[in-house]
């Protein structure tokens, strides 16, 4: 094994693609990733349990993990293991549970992090049977489980519709999907022409799924409220506006067991954030995420980001976005002339072009809309991990608290164990809206090591000294 | 193939390879945790190791995420329940 000079961090297909990239020019680097196996979300390595031969995504997570194994000579893979922190001089914290950290000064490092699902605060949402669509959908594709008995999909965007007919397919009783778009927003894709066929193809080939299976698709409502004394039992949805307000007297109840919500995806950006990258607030999205430069460079002159950690884009443009900066790395590494490096380039950056008018077109359809804010009550939980409520946080706002650090140390909101993930983006859309602040002013989280929770015995048990420099 | 973990002392026999979330929720079992403050009743919600809501005590190790461990046979795992329990930090 030769002394990896490029770290990479995620094995999703954003990684392993910089990976290959760079292997092809001879340079040898290292896969940091959480997962038992690498695939990140989207490839996945199903279960025993789970038929692959239906979804069309498994081979092509065979085909990168098996074209990184081909590299093995030159890929270091470390499977659960985490980076638990990153220094703006380029350091960074390494860890595996019962094992101890490694302190690891890479030349080039690449951020392949991938995203997460934007979830947003309403009444009910932290009762059992209540999740994301993503994670319905590890259930149904990985292991065949049904997360329930009556299911209902909502929220918008690409994922709820791969979702549902997902689970349709694996025989699991989807009884309604809310799409909070209106359906007329959908004219964008199409006026994409050729460069949104591939994605108009995919889309209808859910629907038709799901017109089959005859599960109702209602478009322009949302959930506004889900019901159950310890766990779900039924699931309120009421028609919205174009800014997704709800109109309240026209509210509908679904009896359902299992509840998968989800807005979107937003990139998971506190690796960059600790690297010192410079980061914007993406409105589309809702979430930050670093700047970068034609060569996936972030404004640290070391550290790339690619992927949909990167700005959600999906797997293809994942794909070739690692490949540009395993390029990119292996020029720095002095692997790769300048000359190869901008023949091997241009293909790529054709590719993402032609990829980039449909996804800006399905993520402005998308986009997070105002309404969503209106959904929580006084008494709804708006922090998961320390069961905040919204009343505690309006209250903090009343006595002076405006930005996220204020805010943590009245209500210890975004204290808790998902370091405030899952709660602060779309509060701070809340508190923008509730205080007439610019919501780049209310700010992102300041992440600080460690970045996930990790056991003491893991950091205390890091060992100095950069190995790879 | 099989394995067999228990569950609140109760045994469960379920496919090699899932996770202890899979195996409960393939069981009808979804509550994982109570919550200190309020004592309401969690489950699995992103599935993907973020969130930290399914967490649960696995042999002795206390806040272990349902949704990102692999059953294996033997293994004694406990809902989580109230205040945590310090000791099992340790």
């Amino acid at each position: 094994m030769k002394s990896p000079q490029l770290l990479i961090i995620g094995g999703g297909p954003a990684g392993m693609s910089a990976a290959i990239a760079a292997a092809r020019q001879d340079v040898a680097s290292r896969i940091i990733d959480e997962a038992p196996h690498l695939g990140g979300q989207i490839y996945r390595k199903p279960h025993d349990r789970g038929r692959t031969d239906d979804f069309p995504y498994f081979q092509r997570g065979d085909e990168l993990r098996d074209e990184v194994a081909a590299h093995a000579d030159l890929i270091d893979v470390q499977s659960q293991t985490v980076v638990w922190g990153i220094s703006k001089d380029g350091k960074v914290a390494v860890g595996k549970e019962q094992h101890g950290s490694t302190i690891v000064e890479p030349k080039c490092l690449i951020l392949a992090p991938g995203a997460y699902e934007y979830t947003v605060p309403f009444p009910g949402w932290t009762l059992p049977g209540v999740m994301t669509p993503g994670s319905a959908q590890i259930l149904a594709k990985t292991t065949a489980i049904s997360p329930g008995k009556r299911v209902v999909v909502a929220g918008t965007g690409p994922l709820i519709y791969v979702v549902a007919s997902q689970l349709v397919q694996r025989g699991v009783n989807v009884v309604a999907v809310l799409e909070a778009t209106q359906k007329l927003a959908w004219w964008r894709l199409p006026v994409q022409g050729w460069r949104a066929a591939a994605v108009i193809r995919e889309g209808l080939g859910y629907m038709n799924t799901l017109r089959k299976a005859g599960v109702p698709l209602h478009y322009g409502r949302i959930v506004t409220q889900a019901k159950g004394t310890e766990e779900l039992e039924s699931v309120v949805h009421a028609p919205v506006n174009a800014n997704w307000v709800p109109k309240a007297n026209r509210e509908q109840t679904i009896e359902a067991d299992t509840l998968c919500v989800g807005y979107g995806l937003q990139p998971r950006n506190y690796l960059a954030q600790l690297a010192g990258c410079d980061i914007e607030f993406d409105a589309r999205q809702g979430g930050w995420r670093a700047t970068r430069d034609a060569d996936m460079c972030t404004s640290q002159r070391q550290v790339f980001a690619v992927g949909d950690g990167a700005g959600v884009a999906g797997a293809a443009t994942a794909e070739l976005e690692g490949s540009l900066a395993g390029l990119v790395c292996a020029n720095r590494l002095n692997k790769l002339s300048a000359h190869n490096l901008g023949r091997l380039r241009q293909p790529l950056e054709n590719a993402l072009h032609k990829l980039a008018g449909a996804q800006a077109a399905l993520g402005h359809i998308t986009r997070i809309r105002p309404g969503l804010s209106q959904l929580v009550q006084d008494d709804t939980i708006v922090c998961r991990c320390e069961e905040v409520k919204w009343r505690e946080v309006r209250e903090a706002i009343e006595h002076g608290g405006t930005r996220f650090r204020t805010l943590k140390v009245m209500t210890r909101f975004g204290m808790g164990m998902c370091q405030a993930r899952y709660c602060w983006p779309a509060m701070a859309q809340k508190i923008a809206g509730h205080t007439d602040t610019p919501v780049e002013e209310v700010g992102p989280v300041s992440p600080r090591p460690p970045i996930r929770p990790v056991s003491v015995d893991v950091i205390a048990n890091t060992t100095a000294g950069a190995e790879d420099a | 193939m099989t394995v067999t973990i228990s569950i609140d002392g109760k045994p469960l026999e379920c496919p090699q390879g899932l996770t202890i979330a899979a195996a409960m929720i393939l069981n009808n079992q979804r509550i994982m945790r109570t919550t200190p403050r309020d004592g309401l009743k969690r489950s699995v919600f992103c599935g993907m190791g973020i969130c930290y809501d399914c967490v649960l005590k696995v042999d002795g190790r206390a806040n272990v995420r349902a949704c990102q461990t692999i059953v294996k046979d033997g293994m004694q795992v406990l809902t989580q329940g109230g205040e945590p329990d310090l000791e099992s930090f340790v």
